[in-house]
């Protein structure tokens, strides 16, 4: 469905602009976003497109759907050409950019979604068919005809899925779907995404800094940093992987804010002192005797690492 | 082909339909930014009928008819350009902040879904003046189809040089300020002067970098003395800066670079 070979983008920056002679001989340095990355996706998977500020990843996404062209490499989407066919594309693909609206702040979604429908060249008929369906879909029936700026940013959101679904694309791109709705939203913004890969087979490409999209949403993950990727594997794998490391809370029947201990802690709090503890490496039985040497351990918690602390580990090993 | 006019066509409609039902939302702000172009034109009629009147109704062979020409074609097509097709003069913005991503990302005519994105309904105000004026001035129904038709190749004039100045956004940066000068200040208030009070140089400017001849100037001549030459030359002229200008916009586009920023459409 998406195969990227070679692909790099080189931006030209301008790095002096003071001066006479800096206004009118600006010194330029070229800048490559994104180097030499290669990649495909199957029909039908969820991928999550991961990576720090400036990593490169929406200059990945704007490429891969016309709206910048690529340096150099050769991309194909739905086996198209994004550069030479970005309108045929158009029709093949859906994407959201949770920064941008695409509705119409004064009118309903309903205005925007038959708009949509003449934009796309769905006949009369068959846009009131699918109208329905995405209302029922996200159930929206309460709030299709609200103008838009009176619905709440999670409402809003739900609006903006459910009009990149009308023309019925074989590939979502999602940029943050999901930046600044609270816990309840999210939810349901992730439920309505995963629907949709469910339903209709939609491969879904999915840019997000919220873990918590990427672990309810995506079987596998792409990491790319500093413009090049450095981990491609399903999360499974990924947590398998990382499964061995624990943070380890031992509780102490006293306050341990003073001890000076010998080995490498990763906080304390009053009675509580945090490990991490990599069983691959050291055993955890080993570990926790050489703690229980400063005081006597009342409770202990072991858990496994958090998805977002193995992102976090990866960056920064990366750095 | 014919199926994909008539879906371009329904499109436009549309989309223009929903503009003014979004506009509609506030109805009494539709309705003062309307007004107050309306009278805002009336003050500069009101200012060349008391020029006249001090001067017997004759300034140097410029009679009275020959103003209400010049106030009618360029409000007329100034009109047409910025209510209907509006979304051109957002041209800079949208090269400046990454807001071009949205129109990339739709399957129709890049230049027709930003033109049509937005309409400036206080021109609506300008497109009734020139209307009217059109309705004073002409001594016949044929001679206001005739306005009508210059009213049309100004607005595309007018629509060319909007994407022109706009796509320099790409090397100059914000171009709001440089392209409204040009606009309200060259475009529309050279247009509504006559020809004859400028030197040769003026004229030269008017004929190439600031194409006022062929928006009233040319027109105009050619409604008081039929030329076909002229006509030719009006025509033609019109379809190039166009065409040029739409080159000119696709080329800068292989520039763009896109952008983060939040936006969203009103």
């Amino acid at each position: 469905m998406i195969e990227v070979r070679k692909l790099k983008k080189t931006f030209t920056k301008v790095k002096k602009k003071t001066g006479l002679k800096g206004f009118f001989f600006p010194e330029k340095e070229n800048f490559e976003a994104v180097k030499d990355i290669s990649f495909n996706v199957k029909k039908g998977e969820l991928v999550a497109f991961v990576g720090p500020n400036g990593a490169g990843k929406s200059t990945t996404i704007k490429m891969l759907t016309g709206i910048i062209h690529p340096s150099s490499g050769e991309i194909t989407v739905a086996g198209l050409d994004p550069v030479k066919d970005r309108k045929k594309l158009a029709y093949k693909i859906g994407c959201m950019f949770g920064q941008k609206s695409s509705l119409w702040m004064h009118l309903p979604a309903i205005d925007t979604y038959k708009l949509y429908g003449a934009m796309y060249d769905i006949d009369s008929k068959e846009l009131d068919k699918r109208i329905n369906e995405v209302i029922e879909m996200f159930d929206l029936k309460d709030i299709i005809d609200v103008p838009v700026r009176k619905l709440s940013l999670g409402q809003r959101m739900i609006c903006e899925i459910g009009a990149i679904m009308l023309h019925k694309p074989e590939i979502l791109f999602l940029d943050e779907p999901t930046i600044g709705l609270d816990i309840v939203v999210k939810e349901k913004v992730r439920n309505a995404i995963l629907k949709v890969n469910k339903t209709q087979n939609t491969t879904i490409f999915l840019t997000s800094h919220d873990l918590g999209d990427i672990e309810k949403i995506c079987e596998r993950i792409i990491i790319i940093d500093k413009g090049i990727i450095i981990k491609d594997e399903s999360i499974e794998n990924l947590k398998n992987e990382y499964l061995k490391e624990r943070y380890v809370t031992l509780i102490y029947d006293e306050n341990m804010e003073n001890v000076d201990f010998e080995y490498r802690i990763n906080g304390r709090d009053g009675n509580k002192v945090m490990i991490k503890v990599d069983t691959s490496k050291v055993s955890m039985s080993d570990v926790i005797s050489k703690f229980m040497k400063y005081g006597n351990v009342i409770d202990m918690e072991a858990i496994p690492v958090p998805l977002e602390d193995v992102i976090y580990d990866i960056y920064t090993k990366n750095e | 082909m014919l199926l994909n006019l008539k879906n371009t066509i329904k499109f436009i409609v549309l989309s223009i339909k929903y503009n003014l039902k979004s506009a509609l939302e506030y109805k009494k702000s539709f309705l003062i930014q309307v007004i107050f172009m309306i009278i805002n034109n009336l003050f500069f009629l009101i200012y060349w009928i008391v020029v006249f009147s001090l001067n017997n109704g004759n300034l140097n062979g410029i009679v009275f008819r020959d103003v209400l020409f010049l106030w009618s074609l360029p409000n007329g097509a100034w009109g047409i350009a910025n209510f209907l097709f509006g979304g051109l003069r957002e041209i800079d913005k949208l090269i400046i902040t990454g807001g071009l991503d949205t129109y990339l990302l739709q399957p129709k005519n890049l230049i027709i879904s930003i033109a049509i994105s937005k309409c400036r309904f206080s021109s609506f105000g300008d497109f009734i003046f020139g209307i009217v004026m059109g309705i004073i001035v002409a001594e016949s129904f044929f001679e206001f189809l005739e306005i009508i038709f210059f009213m049309i190749l100004g607005a595309i004039v007018m629509m060319g040089c909007f994407i022109i100045v706009r796509s320099l956004a790409i090397w100059l940066g914000d171009m709001e300020n440089i392209s409204s000068v040009y606009e309200n200040s060259l475009l529309i208030t050279l247009s509504t002067y006559p020809f004859t009070i400028f030197g040769n140089f003026m004229k030269l400017i008017m004929f190439t970098i600031v194409p006022t001849a062929y928006i009233s100037h040319l027109p105009i001549e050619i409604m008081k003395d039929f030329d076909f030459e002229s006509l030719a030359l009006v025509i033609g002229v019109s379809v190039f800066i166009f065409t040029f200008a739409v080159f000119f916009f696709y080329s800068v586009l292989k520039r763009y670079e896109s952008g983060n920023n939040i936006a969203m459409k009103d």
